[in-house]
């Protein structure tokens, strides 16, 4: 017998309650685990994003494209090392549960603006070779098995009709976002279109030579199309992914908003269940007290039980949390650079266990404070 | 002082008090009105006596009882025990004082459901220093000493009452305190179950030369004390 295992038994003396609290404090602690690691995802890819790389798209709304005349333009702009344009194709692969990123790209610049992206000059060559071949991310092409001469097939929105693609190689994207994504040409798609619509682009990326002068740049670039048909707006690769993102702005700060409130509940749940203990036990508290235990050991005994009841809730949750996220993170590699669901494991057994000591400061301090008389006589 | 000693148990009186009252005082305040409990008790306790302390209801001698055990505190007068002012000292001191000098023996025996017989025995002995083989040593030979030694692993509701009470005599003396207080021990059991607790408490004393106060309604087992004192309206009446 030692004091530890002394809490311990008290933690199980009521056993249903025991575990609905440890079932309570598990279930609080997957759901903060996962709203943490969404939130991060959401946060991390825009912070992946480069400062140096630029995106200029119509000032009005990203659905409004640009004319392709604007390349020669922007590429004439101080600063500007290499432009790129691409479009967003979307469609649809088998159905909609079957996502992924699909952008139509000109495969003569593409690379030159994103360098971090990797493709073998054959795969490269043999994509440019062919006007309706594809290159794919290496995570899509692990999850559908596709390999080059493989033909996917596409039911287009933006640009109708049933599309069919040629896999001519594979690029290492540099977040999941592109990894798991699929590249066609973008002459191919324009020249789908009638010939009024010709010519447009989704947006352009454009590579400075120096991030530390992006803004400047980006202001000289919108100042040529300033009063034009197309004005445009241009922003860091960073400023746009977070406006990309800035749909989901509200519900990720609801987010933040609602893990508190999960830390928050998790502290009425046991506090809930401690103080219980220790009415329940006063007539014992009393009895330790006149053998002899000081009122600061009562008081650790009881943050003794309540950092067993989270630490064993926060573990369990902590354990059923691991599938949880994976499948979330499986699900949401389209939108999200995958982030990792046991960055938040340890904080949240941390924050457990603190709610767990804090939970149990007032219970504590009660059983301290119990006047062994009076305890003794409701004890009997 | 108000006593009926008898002459065969006799305490030796070269010796300081165990326990020692001068003009102890309780009273209690409910709102406006004062409750005086115990009106200038005047006591000595000597080691290794056997004291019964008896008197009706509202009487007083809990309350004496509750002061000699440190586990209240007089309204004035001296108490000391065990050559200790228990009176002035701080709540902290005061629980050390308790888990080396008294053991405490209740009327429902207050065991900690959720341990077996030998853990709770245990509890006093986890405010010591002594090694855990040591501790279960004295545990094994407390409980041999009640007659329990093949129950420390029974939990309190695996036991009878007896068993039970003897248990919590166990966890009483198993820390070797100078004062074993005893608030009415049999006042729960049956008469067969009430002597043998009787008996042992006689044993401990006698055996083990421990002194022993303890609060009785009970004639029958204020007989096994070698001295009987009796209390009336808070003051020592004779027995």
């Amino acid at each position: 017998m030692n004091l530890p295992k002394l809490a311990f038994k008290n933690t199980f003396r009521n056993r249903t309650r025991a575990m609905l609290t440890i079932g309570g404090v598990a279930v609080l602690v997957v759901a903060f685990i996962f709203l943490r690691t969404v939130i991060s995802a959401y946060r991390d890819t825009a912070q992946n994003a480069r400062t140096d790389r630029l995106v200029t798209r119509n000032r009005v709304s990203l659905a409004l494209s640009l004319p392709l005349a604007d390349f020669e333009k922007i590429k004439s702009v101080p600063g500007v090392t290499a432009v790129t344009y691409t479009n967003w194709f979307g469609g649809t692969y088998i159905d909609s549960r079957h996502f992924f990123a699909r952008f139509a790209i000109d495969p003569d610049t593409y690379f030159d603006v994103f360098k971090d992206v990797k493709v073998t000059p054959q795969a490269l060559g043999a994509f440019k070779e062919d006007r309706t071949g594809a290159l794919v991310g290496e995570a899509l092409a692990a999850k559908y098995g596709f390999k080059v001469g493989d033909v996917i097939h596409l039911k287009g929105d933006f640009y109708p009709g049933d599309w069919a693609f040629t896999v001519r190689g594979t690029f290492k994207g540099v977040n999941s976002f592109q990894d798991d994504g699929m590249f066609m040409q973008w002459k191919a798609i324009d020249q789908s279109l009638p010939d009024a619509q010709r010519g447009t682009v989704s947006q352009y990326t454009v590579l400075v030579k120096d991030a530390d002068r992006s803004s400047q740049i980006a202001k000289a670039i919108d100042a040529q199309f300033a009063s034009s048909a197309n004005e445009t707006l241009t922003e860091s690769e960073q400023s746009f992914t977070l406006g990309f993102l800035a749909g989901s702005a509200a519900i990720i700060s609801a987010l933040d908003i609602v893990s508190l409130v999960l830390i928050v509940i998790m502290l009425l749940i046991l506090g809930n269940t401690l103080a219980m203990a220790v009415r329940e036990r006063t007539g014992e508290l009393a009895v330790l007290r006149t053998i002899g235990f000081k009122p600061n050991t009562l008081f650790v005994l009881a943050l003794a039980e309540g950092l067993w009841l989270s630490l064993i809730g926060g573990v369990v949750g902590a354990i059923v949390a691991r599938p949880v996220i994976s499948a979330f993170l499986k699900a949401a590699s389209g939108f999200v650079t995958a982030a990792s669901g046991d960055a938040w494991t340890l904080p949240a057994l941390l924050v457990a266990v603190g709610v767990g000591l804090l939970a149990a400061a007032i219970p504590g301090y009660r059983a301290s404070t119990i006047n062994i008389l009076n305890a003794l006589r409701r004890a009997e | 002082m108000e006593t009926n000693a008898r002459s065969s148990t006799a305490p030796a009186t070269a010796k300081p008090p165990m326990v020692s009252l001068r003009g102890l005082r309780k009273i209690y305040r409910r709102d406006q009105e004062e409750i005086t409990v115990l009106d200038g008790i005047d006591l000595d306790i000597a080691e290794g006596s056997f004291e019964a302390l008896m008197g009706p209801s509202g009487s007083g001698k809990t309350t004496l009882l509750n002061l000699i055990a440190g586990i209240d505190r007089p309204s004035s007068g001296e108490l000391r025990v065990a050559g200790v002012d228990i009176g002035k000292q701080s709540e902290g001191e005061l629980a050390d004082w308790r888990s080396r000098h008294v053991g405490f023996i209740f009327q429902f025996y207050n065991l900690l459901p959720v341990l077996t017989a030998a853990e709770n025995v245990e509890i006093p002995l986890l405010l010591t220093t002594l090694s855990k083989s040591e501790r279960q040593k004295r545990v094994r030979t407390a409980l041999k000493v009640v007659g329990l030694e093949q129950r420390m692993s029974h939990y309190p509701r695996q036991l009878s009452g007896g068993q039970e009470q003897r248990v919590a005599i166990a966890r009483a003396f198993v820390s070797d305190p100078t004062l074993l207080i005893a608030d009415e021990p049999t006042g729960d059991l049956d008469r067969k179950s009430g002597d043998e607790v009787l008996e042992l408490l006689v044993a401990l004393n006698r055996q083990f030369g421990k002194t022993i106060v303890m609060v009785t309604h009970d004639p029958h087992a204020a007989d096994r004390a070698s001295v009987v004192r009796r209390l009336e309206k808070g003051v020592l009446v004779p027995a």
